[in-house]
C-alpha cells in the first residue's frame, strides 16, 4: 500500500465534447491533457465556484466537469484512486496495458 | 402562447386556469383534473370547449369516463425520459376511442415529437425556450416505420415481398 | 439470413442523418448534455472512461462475411484498429470521436447496420442461440421470430423511454445457450403435440445488482400472438415499473413486488386487447416470408464424417484432437460440423479482434461455409457451416489466427467485461484478471482434463461479465479507491439456471489466480470422475471445501 495521505486538494477534470479525451483545468484557465498540468485546488468553495463556472463556460466544449480528489502525502506525492490512476495515465498507456500499440 | 398542433405553428386558443382562476366565458379552458372533478356540473352547460390537464399516473377508468365531455386532455410529462404518457395516450387513442385532442405538455422536446405523435399526441406545447421550428422539423426524421401505433401504419412486415 | 429492401435501408439510412443533425444540435448548444445522452445513448453511444464507445447491433449475433469486412475497415479507418465482441453478441468501438459517429453509421448503413437501441431505456438488440438455424439440437429455428422482435422493437414509439433497460433472448434448442433464465423476457420455441409453433414465455429473469431467474408466463403462448403478447408485457411494464430508483426500475423488481400471478393476470388483461389487433397478429403469409429469408443454404451431400472425426480425436496431433473435443459442436447437416473459434488467449483481450483478423475471418467464412459467422455471449465467433473433412486446414488457418486455442467451455475460455480499462462504471479492471487466470493455466492438458467449467468476470456489479451465472464468478468492488475482487461459485446460465454463491472476503488482483488455482486443485479431488463437472461438484458438496482451500491458510 502506498504511503498515509495528509492532505486533500482537488483538481478540475472532464472530457472534451468533440472526441471524449480527458482534460485537466491549469491555473491560468486552459484545459490540458496531462493531469500533472492541473491545478489543485484548495478551499472547498474556491473549488465548488469553480466547478459550477466551468460546468456553464465549458458547456459546448467539455463536458462531465468534476473535481477530483488527490490526496497528499506529507513529501506531497499525489494518491489517487484507481480510476483516476487509469484516467492520468491515458488512453494510449491503458492500449499498451491491453497488448496494442499507442 | 404558440403550440404545434396537427404539426403546424399555431396561436393556442386555450385559456389554461389554475386551481382558482375564474372561468371566462365564451372562450375554450383547460384545467386541472381536480378542479375539473369538482366543478364538472357547472363546466359541463357553459357552451365553450373545456379540457383538463393530467398526470400519466392518473386512474384510467375515472378519465376514460370523463372524455365524452372533454375537448382537450392534456397530459404532463414531467421528465421527457418518463415514458407513461406514450403509453396512457396509446390507450386513450385506442380502447377508450377519444378523438379530441390529445396535448403533451411539461419536459416536451424536440427529438421526442415524432413518437409522441405515433402514440397519438396531435399537440405540444414545448418546454420553455424552444423553437418551435426546429421541433417541426423532428416529425420528418422517419417516414417510414417497422410497426403500427396510434397511426395505425401498416406494419413492413405485413407488405408483399418485392418479388 | 434476413436481407433488407428499401424499407429496411430507408430506415437505417434516416436513422444516420437524424443522428447527424442530433450531434450538429448538441454541438451548437441547441442540445445540452442532459437531453443528448438519451439520445446518444439510444445509438449505442457512450463516453466511456478514456473515450467514446460506439455499440454496433448484430442482431441475434448473426453476421455476413460483408458485414464483417466492413467492420474492419471501420476499426481502421475511425478507431484503433481493433473491435470488442460483447456478451451480447454485439460489438463495440472503443475509440470512435462524437463527430466521426455519424460517418460511421451512414458506413454500417451501407452493409445493413446500425447502432440502433444498443443502449438505453429501450428494448435491447434481440440475443439467440449462438448456433441458430445449424444445431443438432435444435427443434425450431429461432431467427425468424427475433427478426420479427427486432423489427417490433425497432423505434417502437411508445416503449423508447422504459423505467430501464429491457433486454429479450431467444432459443429454439433442447439446450438453451441463450441464457433466456437471465433476461427480461425469454423465450423457449416449442411444438405442440399437434407440431404447432409456439413459445414458453419467460420474464423477469436478470443480473446486475439483484440476479433474478424469470418466471413463467406462460407454458405456450401461440406462434401468431408473438407480438401482441410481448406488447401487452412492455405496456405494462412501461406504466407500472418502478421510476424512483433506477436500482429497482428493472421488469424483475415489478413483477417481485407486485406478485408473479398478479403480473400475469394483468398482461393477459392487456392481451385480451392487444390479441385482436391485426397490426399485431402475425399472419400465415407474414410468417412464411419471414422464414424465407433463413432458409438452409445449399448444403452437400455429405457422408456424415463421424470415423474421420473419431480417428483425429484419437490422433497423435494433440492440439488438433484437444481442438475436436472442445472446439466443435454437432451440425444438424450430416458431413458439417459447427467451429467456435477461441477468442481467448494470452495475447489479446477477451472478444478483441483486430481488423486484419475480421477480414481474415471473413475470407474463411467465405472459403469455408456461406459467408456467415455468429457471436456467442461468451464472446466467441463460430463458423457455422465447416465440411468436416476441410476440418484440418480450418484448424491450421485458425492457429494462425490465434484463434485455435482448444479452451471453449474450459476455465480459461473466460467471459471478462471491459472493466476498468475502458468502462466509466466500473470499480475495478478485468482484462488483467483474466490474462492472469489464462497465463497460470497456461497448460492445455489440464484446462482440457477439467472438462466444462464457465469463469465469469464483471468489472462492476452492473454484471456485463455474466459473473452471476458463472460456474466460478469474480466480480470487481471497489475499497476506497482500490480494486478488489469477489468470488462466486455454483453459478450457471443454461437448462439448469442458477446463481452463483459468494465464497468468502474480496481477495486482491495478485491474490485471484492462487485462489482460482486452489478452487480447481479442490475440484479435481473432490470429483467422483472424470465426468462429474464442476458445477455437479460444488452443488454436491456446497461451498466448504473451497472455501477453506481459498481461506484456510490466509485467515
Ligand atoms: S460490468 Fe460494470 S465494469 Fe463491466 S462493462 Fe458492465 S458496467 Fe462496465
Amino acid at each position: 500500500m502506498s504511503e498515509p495521505v495528509r492532505s486533500t486538494v482537488h483538481v478540475l477534470t472532464g472530457q472534451r465534447l468533440t472526441d471524449g479525451v480527458i482534460v485537466y483545468r491549469t491555473a491560468e484557465g486552459a484545459w490540458s491533457e496531462s493531469f500533472w498540468d492541473g491545478e489543485r485546488v484548495d478551499a472547498p468553495t474556491v473549488r465548488d465556484a469553480r466547478v459550477a463556472h466551468e460546468q456553464a463556460a465549458q458547456r459546448l466544449i467539455i463536458t462531465g466537469i468534476y473535481a477530483l480528489e488527490v490526496g497528499l502525502t506529507a513529501q506531497g506525492a499525489p494518491v489517487l484512486s484507481m480510476r483516476e490512476r487509469l484516467r492520468a495515465e491515458g488512453a494510449s498507456a491503458a492500449r499498451v496495458r491491453l497488448g496494442y500499440p499507442p | 402562447m404558440r403550440i404545434i398542433r396537427d404539426r403546424r405553428i399555431v396561436e393556442d386558443t386555450f385559456v389554461h386556469l389554475d386551481e382558482h382562476a375564474p372561468v371566462p366565458s365564451g372562450v375554450g379552458v383547460v384545467l386541472p383534473w381536480s378542479r375539473w372533478l369538482a366543478e364538472r356540473a357547472s363546466l359541463a352547460d357553459r357552451g365553450a370547449p373545456v379540457g383538463v390537464r393530467v398526470a400519466a399516473t392518473i386512474d384510467l377508468a375515472t378519465l376514460v369516463e370523463a372524455l365524452s365531455s372533454l375537448a382537450v386532455v392534456a397530459i404532463e410529462i414531467p421528465k421527457f425520459t418518463d415514458g407513461r404518457a406514450y403509453s396512457l395516450a396509446r390507450r386513450l387513442r385506442g380502447e377508450a376511442g377519444f378523438s379530441g385532442e390529445l396535448r403533451a405538455v411539461g419536459d416536451v422536446l424536440r427529438d421526442q415529437l415524432l413518437f409522441l405523435s405515433r402514440c397519438g399526441f396531435d399537440a405540444f406545447e414545448l418546454a420553455p425556450g424552444r423553437s418551435l421550428e426546429d421541433a417541426l422539423e423532428a416529425f420528418g426524421d422517419h417516414e417510414r416505420h417497422y410497426q403500427s401505433s396510434a397511426d395505425r401504419t401498416r406494419p413492413l412486415w405485413t407488405r408483399p415481398s418485392p418479388g | 439470413m434476413y436481407r433488407y429492401d428499401e424499407a429496411d435501408q430507408q430506415i437505417v439510412e434516416e436513422r444516420a442523418r437524424q443522428f447527424r443533425g442530433q450531434v450538429e444540435r448538441r454541438l451548437d448548444g441547441r442540445l445540452s448534455e442532459e437531453e443528448f445522452r438519451p439520445l446518444r445513448l439510444q445509438n449505442g453511444l457512450y463516453l466511456q472512461l478514456h473515450a467514446y464507445m460506439l455499440r454496433v447491433a448484430i442482431p441475434y449475433g448473426l453476421l455476413s462475411a460483408t458485414q464483417l469486412r466492413q467492420l474492419a475497415h471501420i476499426a481502421r479507418t475511425y478507431d484503433r484498429g481493433y473491435g470488442h465482441f460483447t456478451t451480447r453478441q454485439n460489438l463495440q468501438f472503443n475509440w470512435p470521436t462524437l463527430t466521426d459517429t455519424p460517418a460511421i453509421l451512414d458506413a454500417l448503413a451501407s452493409v445493413q447496420m446500425h447502432a440502433i437501441q444498443t443502449s438505453g431505456n429501450c428494448v435491447r438488440n434481440v440475443t439467440s442461440d449462438p448456433f441458430a438455424g445449424v444445431a443438432a439440437d435444435e427443434i425450431v429455428d429461432p431467427r425468424p421470430y427475433c427478426e420479427f422482435l427486432r423489427q417490433w422493437s425497432t423505434f417502437h414509439p411508445e416503449f423508447a423511454h422504459l423505467p430501464r433497460k429491457f433486454k429479450i433472448a431467444v432459443t429454439g434448442a433442447t439446450v438453451d445457450r441463450a441464457a433466456i433464465a437471465v433476461h427480461d423476457i425469454g423465450l423457449r420455441i416449442r411444438k405442440d403435440e399437434a407440431g404447432r409453433i409456439g413459445f414458453e414465455y419467460f420474464a423477469g429473469g436478470g443480473q446486475g445488482r439483484t440476479p433474478v431467474l424469470a418466471e413463467k408466463l406462460r407454458d405456450f403462448l401461440e406462434e401468431a400472438d408473438l407480438l401482441a403478447y410481448t406488447e401487452a408485457v412492455l405496456r405494462i411494464y412501461n406504466e407500472l415499473g418502478r421510476r424512483d430508483n433506477k436500482y429497482k426500475a428493472r421488469i424483475k423488481v415489478l413483477i417481485k413486488e407486485m406478485g408473479s400471478a398478479e403480473f400475469r393476470r394483468r398482461v393477459e388483461a392487456e392481451f385480451e386487447t392487444t390479441r385482436h389487433d391485426p397490426a399485431l397478429r402475425l399472419d400465415p403469409e407474414a410468417l412464411a416470408r419471414m422464414k424465407a429469408h433463413f432458409v438452409p443454404p445449399d448444403y452437400a451431400t455429405l457422408p456424415d464424417g463421424q470415423t474421420a472425426l473419431q480417428a483425429g480425436r484419437l490422433g497423435k496431433d494433440r492440439a488438433y484432437a484437444r481442438w475436436l473435443a472442445s472446439n466443435l459442436a454437432p451440425h444438424r447437416v450430416p458431413g458439417y460440423a459447427i467451429v467456435q473459434l477461441s477468442l481467448k488467449s494470452e495475447t489479446l483481450p477477451p472478444g478483441d479482434v483486430t481488423a486484419d483478423q475480421m477480414d481474415a475471418i471473413a475470407d474463411l467464412a467465405e472459403r469455408h461455409g456461406f459467408g456467415r459467422i455468429l457471436v456467442t455471449h461468451r464472446q466467441n465467433l463460430v463458423l457455422p457451416d465447416v465440411r468436416i473433412d476441410a476440418l484440418r486446414q480450418v484448424h491450421a488457418a485458425l492457429e494462425g489466427l490465434g484463434f485455435a486455442t482448444p479452451n471453449v467451455d474450459r476455465v480459461t475460455d473466460i467471459i471478462a467485461c471491459p472493466g476498468l480499462d475502458y468502462c466509466d462504471l466500473a470499480n475495478a479492471r478485468s482484462i488483467p484478471v483474466a490474462q492472469s487466470i489464462q497465463q497460470t493455466l497456461a497448460d492445455a492438458d489440464r484446462v482440457h482434463d477439467l472438462g466444462p467449467l464457465t469463469l465469469n468476470i464483471s468489472g462492476c456489479i452492473n454484471a456485463c461479465g455474466h459473473h452471476h451465472v458463472g460456474n466460478i464468478g469474480i466480480l470487481g468492488i471497489d475499497k476506497q479507491g482500490e480494486e478488489f475482487y469477489q468470488l462466486t461459485l455454483g453459478g450457471s446460465a443454461r437448462d439448469d439456471a442458477s446463481v452463483g454463491k459468494v465464497l468468502g472476503r474480496a481477495l486482491t488482483a495478485e491474490e485471484i489466480p492462487g485462489a482460482v488455482e486452489r478452487i480447481l486443485a479442490t475440484y479435481a479431488v473432490l470429483r467422483s470422475g472424470a465426468d462429474e463437472a464442476f458445477l455437479a461438484v460444488v452443488r454436491r458438496v456446497g461451498l466448504g471445501p473451497f472455501k477453506e482451500a481459498v481461506y484456510a491458510d490466509h485467515s
